[in-house]
């Protein structure tokens, strides 16, 4: 890996490798404002919620974590947040503790006198934050500053054959490099925990995974499910997966062989280098959301059928191992590695080519989901799978 | 087709391998040093025995257990469900009361 990249360099010393504005509703009853700034700005990032208030503690706790965790991403670059006024997750104090790192503001439609206003003040805002991005240039970064986040979705038997292990190469280089590899979607883990509990970091973070996962298993339990219970699926078996751990071995995959250093609840960044588990869900744009909020610049999707999702702030790199999921959906591919099936390539040859496009991606390139604006937005929640 | 790979293994530990094609009875197939005979059918994606793998003996693929030989498994025999259990029954989460007792 090249030892550099260009990046914006943020006054908190933090790097993107995009220059987002974002404007982002704090609570359901703001969307419309937020949606009408993205017709009328597609430029603009405008990210909705489906959530925001009548939240229990641990739910109104999450949702204010990945939202300030967005804001922090270092590939935002301005970020205003549009609340109502009277909701629990409120746009102001959220505004306060993103204040002096980059241009930030709250609108609340209560206060404002409402849509028309909130909207006006919306593009002030938009207006006052290009002027100060226009100032922002991409600079040499040391490769230590990048956070990739690794996931896997539309699956199918080349996953875990050839793309999860070609990117789990990848995470171990950045992992050596002195960067960051996130590896989430705590449900999937199941079958493997002994693995990663012996490749955690001590026997305090071998407790904090048992600990994760015993809470989602308990949870399953109070509604009468077992984990394992129809899992693998019937395609999955179809497929060749034979049990629940060789699934999870085969997702797991994704985060290489390096030692695992902690893990950590949605919202919350990684206080230190290396390889890190996030405790967040598995639906797709709910894991992407939390990856962002974990501070990812960028996204490895390894995909087996061929998936469109994408994520408001980080590009993500769709990478293919499946001759099939490259014919059906090569408009939404951006690494085609099936050669390592087809050709007898190395899973090192595919993850070069994971590099390459990497390299590409960080230097401003788009990724598909990117130039199709896939910006897709879900709150994760506490008690889902 | 003979002189491309039609199976992989990842570890040197691994007893199964991975079908890169549909294979058939009678396929030679080779994977870390073993020199297999395809017995029966393997689909795509599928696992194939690179030795014989004893009844309660470990599935290992990854390098890591991945479910128990519930039968004998000979080399060249298709590894999935009818022949191999899995070793999660969630005894290692199930608590005083709770489920799996």
């Amino acid at each position: 890996m090249n030892a550099s990249f260009f990046g914006f360099r943020r006054s908190d010393g933090e790097v993107g490798i995009r220059n987002h504005i974002v404007v982002m509703s704090t609570v359901t009853c703001a969307n419309r404002v937020v949606q009408r700034i993205g017709y009328d700005h597609p430029d603009v990032i405008c990210i909705e919620q489906s959530a925001g208030c009548m939240s229990l503690d641990d739910d109104r706790a999450m949702v204010r974590d990945v939202l300030l965790g967005i804001a922090r991403n270092p590939n935002v670059g301005a970020v205003c947040f549009v609340g109502l006024g009277c909701e629990q997750t409120q746009a102001k104090s959220l505004r306060d503790i993103i204040e002096g790192s980059k241009p930030t503001d709250a609108i609340s439609i209560q206060d404002c006198g409402g849509h028309d206003e909130a909207l006006t003040r919306c593009r002030a805002f938009i207006t006052r934050a290009r002027a100060e991005l226009a100032h922002v240039r991409r600079e040499p970064c040391p490769l230590s500053a990048l956070s990739i986040a690794t996931k896997c979705g539309g699956s199918d038997w080349t996953s875990a054959i050839a793309s999860n292990p070609a990117v789990g190469v990848v995470s171990d280089r950045m992992v050596e490099a002195g960067g960051i590899s996130l590896l989430g979607e705590s449900s999937g883990w199941f079958g493997a925990e002994q693995v990663l509990m012996r490749r955690a970091r001590g026997d305090t973070v071998r407790e904090q995974i048992r600990a994760i996962l015993q809470r989602r298993y308990d949870e399953a339990a109070h509604r009468g499910k077992r984990i394992d219970e129809g899992n693998p699926s019937p395609g999955n078996i179809a497929g060749g997966l034979t049990t629940l751990t060789e699934k999870a071995l085969g997702s797991i995959r994704k985060s290489g062989h390096s030692r695992i250093e902690g893990i950590l609840a949605a919202g919350v960044r990684p206080p230190g280098k290396g390889l890190w588990l996030l405790d967040n869900p598995s639906l797709d744009p709910a894991s992407l959301a939390g990856m962002a909020a974990a501070g990812a610049q960028l996204i490895l999707f390894t995909t087996g059928r061929g998936t469109p999702v994408g994520s408001p702030i980080c590009p993500v790199i769709k990478i293919c191992g499946s001759q099939e999921g490259v014919q059906r959906l090569p408009g939404h591919i951006d690494v085609d590695i099936t050669d390592i099936v087809a050709a007898g390539a190395t899973i090192e040859s595919g993850a070069d080519r994971i590099v390459q496009a990497m390299r590409a991606v960080v230097a401003g390139e788009l990724t598909h989901a990117e130039r199709l604006g896939y910006r897709d937005f879900v709150m994760p929640q506490v008690a889902v799978l | 087709m003979s002189t491309l790979r039609k199976v992989l293994a990842f570890d040197a530990l691994d007893n199964v391998a991975s079908a890169l094609e549909p294979l058939n009875a009678g396929d030679s197939v080779e994977a870390l040093g073993f020199k297999i005979v395809v017995r029966a059918a393997v689909p795509l994606g599928h696992k194939v025995a690179l030795r014989r793998i004893a009844q309660d003996e470990a599935v290992i693929k990854y390098g890591e257990a991945i479910g128990r030989a519930c039968l004998l498994v000979e080399e060249g025999e298709h590894v999935h469900v009818h022949n191999v259990k899995s070793l999660f029954d969630g005894a290692g989460y199930a608590s005083a009361g709770e489920i799996g007792a």
